[in-house]
């Protein structure tokens, strides 16, 4: 990275990100598994704060119930594959960033080929057996996950490292209450994903580890939850 | 034995008593969410339930895991959605 591209595009990123960690953040990989509520928002601030590696995984295709909250979702791609929108959105806010796009659920058969080679996951997704299927794979490529979930006026965001299981938040119950998902919420959940994610590949600050961050936004009220997943 | 509970669902549960309870020996993670569910005159529908996250002292627990004295409940309700 040279300075000139520091000094223009990420300029405003100084002093709280280095010169030395912004070059860091360019070499960096991170795979986002969800383009939609979460994934959109996230995959926009890694690429603008400059993680200069980004794979971006989804099988689905945009919906009209997308609109209400997907960044990448507009009313001109729907139907269109969702990465493919993130590769499109991101040429044009940083072509320095490479960004790959997977086209594909996460399954059990991709799941370890697709995250080999990154050196953070980002939890994007819309359900409670995808992200066991994702947290199990994170545990035997070995990363660390960065996981985020919405609903309604709420959310939830923590940092799992590979040796700890935390399924019991996911595990879905049959027939549970849903409570929707606004774009508020996903704005703010993935915000925090992405200072979590800058954190674990920097190695700076407190991480959301051992403590669950969990947002009601209909409350204006943010908690700390302790989590021993020892 | 004291049993102090912590509710992150209270949008789901309205306005139950969050604090210390009172409760017999032997009693659930489940049976202390009922009793305070009691205490409040509300019940707690299977709808509610099948949504709820139990957590001890920090730890993933069941409906079913058994309390001790000062132990600290938290329920939380599933949030899964992205």
């Amino acid at each position: 990275m040279t300075g000139r591209m520091i000094m223009g595009r990420y300029e405003r990123n100084m002093p709280a990100i280095s010169p030395e960690e912004q070059a860091e953040l360019a070499g960096k990989r991170v795979v986002i598994i969800g383009c939609g509520g979460l994934g959109g928002y996230i995959i926009e601030l890694l690429a603008r704060i400059g993680v200069g590696h980004l794979t971006v995984v989804d099988g689905d295709v945009f919906a009209e119930s997308n609109l209400n909250r997907q960044l990448f979702s507009t009313e001109e791609n729907l139907g269109q594959p969702k990465p493919l929108s993130a590769v499109r959105r991101l040429s044009i806010v940083n072509s320095e960033v490479s960004v790959r796009p997977i086209c594909e659920k996460l399954t059990e058969q991709n799941a370890e080929q697709i995250l080999t080679g990154h050196d953070v996951a980002v939890d994007a997704l819309d359900n409670g057996p995808s992200r066991l299927l994702l947290a199990a794979a994170c545990r035997k490529v070995g990363i660390p996950l960065v996981s985020g979930s919405i609903g309604g006026w709420y959310g939830r965001v923590f940092v799992l490292e590979p040796e700890h299981r935390a399924d019991f938040l996911w595990e879905d119950g049959n027939g549970q209450i849903t409570f929707g998902n606004l774009s508020c919420t996903a704005a703010c959940v993935a915000s925090v994903q992405v200072a979590e994610t800058v954190k674990v590949l920097l190695g700076r600050g407190r991480l959301l580890k051992s403590r669950l961050l969990e947002l009601n936004l209909l409350q204006a009220r943010w908690e700390e939850i302790p989590l021993d997943l020892s | 034995m004291k049993i102090e509970l912590k509710l992150n669902c209270r949008d789901l549960t309205g306005d139950l008593r969050e604090g210390f309870y009172d409760l017999p020996e032997g009693i659930t993670a489940n049976g202390a969410l009922e009793a305070a569910f009691q205490e409040a005159g509300k019940t707690l529908t299977e709808s509610i339930a099948r949504s709820l996250v139990f957590m001890v002292n920090g730890r993933a627990a069941e409906e079913e895991t058994v309390l001790q004295d000062g132990d600290t409940l938290r329920v939380l309700f599933r949030i899964l959605g992205g």
